[in-house]
């Protein structure tokens, strides 16, 4: 990757950050919220983004949001008041935004007039208010990327003489060379800003050489006597002249550029009368004395320094010339090297004062840094194995070892404390807000209310719950989807809520919340709810449902997460995307979540997301089918109980069952499962009772229940291949290996062997 | 040599730092003004680059912040900002500014005009 395009990949990085903050703070915006700090905060987002764009020369990107920042900025000072429509006219830029960035990163080019209906928008609000001219952007610019390492890192080193010959300098200046041959003369003098402002005359007179042959002069007259002399006064002006074909007033200028105003510059082209004041005779000393001539081939900075000049010490008999040397030295105001020991004291002590003030300041602010989710992801898995080994230290400890090495069992203990702590500090740094995702929510609300013609107002609760990253990354597409459905299928026409008695605008409510060792994601709404008789309909169109199968109220809500269930047709253009609800629903499943949703005729449906808080980390029971341990979530386990295989009861359809508490759960024996050898029937056996698909249970049969533990997951598929009904291996405290059981899997491949 | 890149973009802080270190340079980097001085606070640094627009402590604030220190006064600081308006880098100069970068910046003439305020 070239280093433009890494630049590339870090600006559209940056990019996506604030374009989500972008998406948060004109929420807040919409919301009527208009105070300095977020106005501020959105003007700096869009200047950051035309920042970026101008060095990538993203030049309709650049245009848009330069524009677009001039409305920001006028409206964050008052000239433009932020009405209705001028908030209304912000959102769609900033889509507009997103559009332009989008369209740069994948390198297409958006119709011509995208966009110009807003600029326009933006050129006419903003020249209401004042009639300049806006300013021409300069987007012409095209930046260049020079390889610097070659001859030219040696440019920091200030002893390097600098290129001389007018020939070979880097022609990075647009004056056309003319004038010429003829000599300029420069009488420049300082003013004490020119020296707080940290500039240095002797860095110009350099900058000079490298636009001519110069020879410059000091001019002393100024010196005041020993008594009269401040440390920090500013005595010393300079006559310079510059000669060469390539020199011209616009490159002599550009060289004060920094300093115009600072100082006083009286230029003086060839062939014009120099208005330089003849030095004052009465002086004789200093106009006697020779001047400080700096020769081109020999330009370091210390000779071009008056002060420095061997000949002038010589000289230097009284005082008036030896406080020349002073007051060069001390004219860049090096408080290092002060004429008197006093000041010293002051800036240190301000200096201290400094350091507390900004100390204290730095308690305020977050610090943080970024780092690459792989080494993160490397120290969760060294802490996965250090959790490992410590349990395995643990089992070690049988009771003789227990009472003969006490110390050893206290280190033991505080070792597992640890590295629980440990463990829960690197989970932490995997943690995200779930805002990120969030944040993204009120733009599709607004979209969809545009395209359904409902008024909705979407509510979001916990959007500082922290919750995984690689969690986070899943949560989008579902969030989407069930929002999408909240607002297509919930929400009513508004007509239709006047007349059931509801306020016109319906509600979408988007909660997070940590309860227990999960996070609950809630996506509830104040609509209709869910129209059993018609899904119920069409599950049985769509052959979901058997013909005769009898569903209570909450199996025939979960059915829209049924496979089949949500296609095409059954879905407005909005909530359609090509996937199914199901597929969403499938990956969430993937990652140890799962889903439910109830639904209230009349007044609304919700529904909710259960995801596990890690995913590398797994509370489980360990059991024993056939001598082999496996492992099962903690989280899907209800109860476990005793039971006999001869227990079981038996269906027409041949399914194997159990009753518990009156209720009949499908069995399913792992040891069967598997095809392990299975022990005899009479024996007792232990039961697992797992929750499943929405209120559903499985009884999982297996030999042993051994105890509770916590796992590191370890990917099958990563390492060997997809097996169904196996969620994944660990590897346990005495380095054995065990499988863990996916319950959902097991539960449903053995519904197809049965059936078959 | 020892810069200070202060910017709230991590486009022009990579960038800068390229075209830093190319140079021979040594890059020291900061978010915003208040990070700067945090790090102006325990570094000696010879030259600083500061963006205007930051979230914080923006750019002007931090040179008026550093120059109020009695030892930074000698300390070169050059504005970085896509300000074309005369009026920014008025308020940067007034603050304390030695000299500015408009943005987008060319690496050559960057290095040019940083050699027009370090030694």
């Amino acid at each position: 990757m070239s280093d433009l395009d890494e630049f590339r990949a870090t600006y559209f990085d940056e990019c996506a950050e604030l374009l989500l903050e972008l998406e948060e703070q004109f929420a807040e915006i919409e919301d009527g919220d208009r105070s300095a700090d977020r106005l501020n905060a959105v003007f700096r987002a869009i200047h950051s983004i035309k920042g970026g764009a101008g060095a990538f020369n993203f030049t309709r990107l650049v245009e848009f949001a330069h524009n677009f920042e001039t409305l920001l900025d006028h409206v964050r000072d008052g000239r433009v008041e932020m009405t209705e429509d001028v908030a209304s006219l912000c959102l769609r830029s900033n889509d507009i935004v997103a559009d332009f960035v989008a369209a740069a990163r994948e390198e297409r080019e958006l119709d011509a007039d995208y966009g110009a209906e807003e600029l326009a928008r933006f050129k006419s609000i903003c020249e209401d208010e004042d009639d300049e001219p806006m300013e021409e952007f300069d987007i012409d610019f095209t930046p260049v990327m020079v390889d610097l390492d070659g001859d030219k890192a040696e440019t920091d080193d200030a002893a390097e003489p600098i290129a001389l010959d007018p020939d070979e300098l880097p022609d990075s200046f647009d004056v056309p060379p003319m004038g010429g041959e003829g000599e300029w003369r420069l009488k420049f003098t300082p003013y004490s800003q020119l020296y707080e402002r940290a500039n240095d005359p002797l860095l110009l007179f350099r900058e000079l050489t490298t636009i001519g042959e110069v020879n410059i002069e000091a001019r002393l007259t100024e010196l005041p006597e020993l008594t009269a002399f401040e440390a920090f006064g500013v005595y010393c002006s300079w006559d310079i002249s510059i000669s060469g074909k390539d020199v011209t007033e616009a490159r002599i200028r550009e060289v004060f550029e920094f300093v115009e105003g600072d100082c006083e510059i009286i230029l003086t082209g060839p062939g014009e009368v120099p208005a330089f004041d003849i030095p004052d005779p009465s002086l004789s000393a200093m106009a006697d004395a020779p001047p400080l001539v700096v020769e081109d081939d020999e330009p370091t900075p210390e000779a071009s320094a008056p002060a420095d000049v061997p000949a002038a010490e010589e000289e230097a008999l009284d005082a008036g010339l030896s406080f020349a040397d002073l007051a060069a030295e001390l004219a860049p105001a090096k408080p290092e090297k002060p004429a008197k020991p006093e000041p010293e004291r002051e800036p240190a002590s301000a200096q201290a004062q400094d350091s507390s003030a900004s100390a204290s300041a730095k308690t305020a602010t977050v610090q943080s840094i970024r780092v690459d989710l792989d080494k993160v992801d490397r120290v969760v898995n060294m802490v996965g194995e250090l959790v490992i080994t410590q349990s395995m230290l643990t089992q070690q400890m049988d009771d003789n070892l227990k009472s003969r090495y006490q110390e050893l069992v206290r280190g033991v203990e505080v070792l597992a404390q640890t590295t629980r702590g440990l463990q829960d500090a690197v989970m932490a740094i995997r943690a995200q807000p779930v805002k990120s995702v969030f944040s993204r929510m009120p733009r599709l609300v607004r979209e969809l209310s545009t395209k359904t013609g409902k008024s909705i107002r979407l509510e979001m609760v916990g959007e500082h719950t922290e919750i995984d990253k690689t969690i986070i990354e899943q949560l989008s597409d579902p969030l989407t989807h069930m929002i999408r459905n909240s607002a297509d299928h919930g929400i009513e026409k508004p007509e239709k809520r006047l007349a059931a008695g509801k306020p016109e605008q319906g509600i979408i409510r988007l909660s997070a919340e940590q309860a227990g060792g999960s996070i609950l994601i809630t996506v509830q709404d104040d609509g209709a709810g869910i129209n059993r008789e018609r899904v119920l309909q069409l599950a049985r169109d769509r052959g979901v449902v058997g013909p005769d199968q009898q569903l209570t109220d909450e199996q025939i809500d979960e059915l829209i997460f049924a496979p089949g269930f949500s296609t095409a047709e059954a879905l407005s253009d909005i909530s359609g995307r090509g996937v199914g609800m199901d597929v969403v629903i499938s990956n969430i499943k993937k990652i140890g979540g799962s889903v439910h949703v109830r639904s209230w005729p009349g007044n609304g449906t919700r529904m909710q997301l259960r995801l596990p808080l890690t995913l590398a980390v797994l509370d489980v029971m360990l059991v024993q089918v056939s001598d082999s341990p496996y492992v099962i979530p903690l989280s899907s386990i209800v109860e476990t109980l005793q039971s006999r295989r001869a227990d079981f009861g038996v269906t027409p359809s041949g399914r194997r069952v159990l009753q518990v508490r009156g209720e009949y759960v499908q069995v399913v024996d792992l040891a069967t499962r598997f095809e392990l050898p299975t022990s005899a029937d009479e024996e007792e056996r232990f039961v697992v009772l797992c929750e499943a698909d929405g209120d559903s249970k499985v009884a999982v049969v297996v030999d042993d229940i051994i105890g509770q533990q916590q796992v590191v997951i370890k990917s099958l598929e990563e390492n060997f291949e997809r097996i169904e009904g196996i969620a994944g291996g660990t590897i346990l405290g005495d380095g054995s290996v065990a499988l863990i059981v996916d319950v959902q899997g097991v539960r449903h491949t053995t519904e197809q062997k049965s059936a078959a | 040599m020892r810069v200070l890149t202060v910017d709230d973009s991590r486009t022009i802080l990579a960038m800068l730092q390229h075209t830093l270190t190319g140079a021979g340079f040594e890059v020291l980097q900061a978010a915003d003004g208040q990070q700067g001085l945090d790090v102006l606070n325990y570094e000696d640094v010879d030259l600083v680059i500061t963006d205007i627009n930051m979230p914080v402590m923006d750019g002007i604030e931090f040179i008026k912040n550093v120059r109020a220190t009695g030892r930074h006064q000698s300390l070169p600081i050059l504005i970085l900002t896509t300000e074309t308006s005369q009026e920014k880098r008025e308020q940067g100069k007034a603050a304390g500014g030695t000299g500015w970068i408009v943005k987008p910046f060319d690496p050559e003439k960057l290095i040019s005009v940083i050699k027009r305020v370090v030694h």
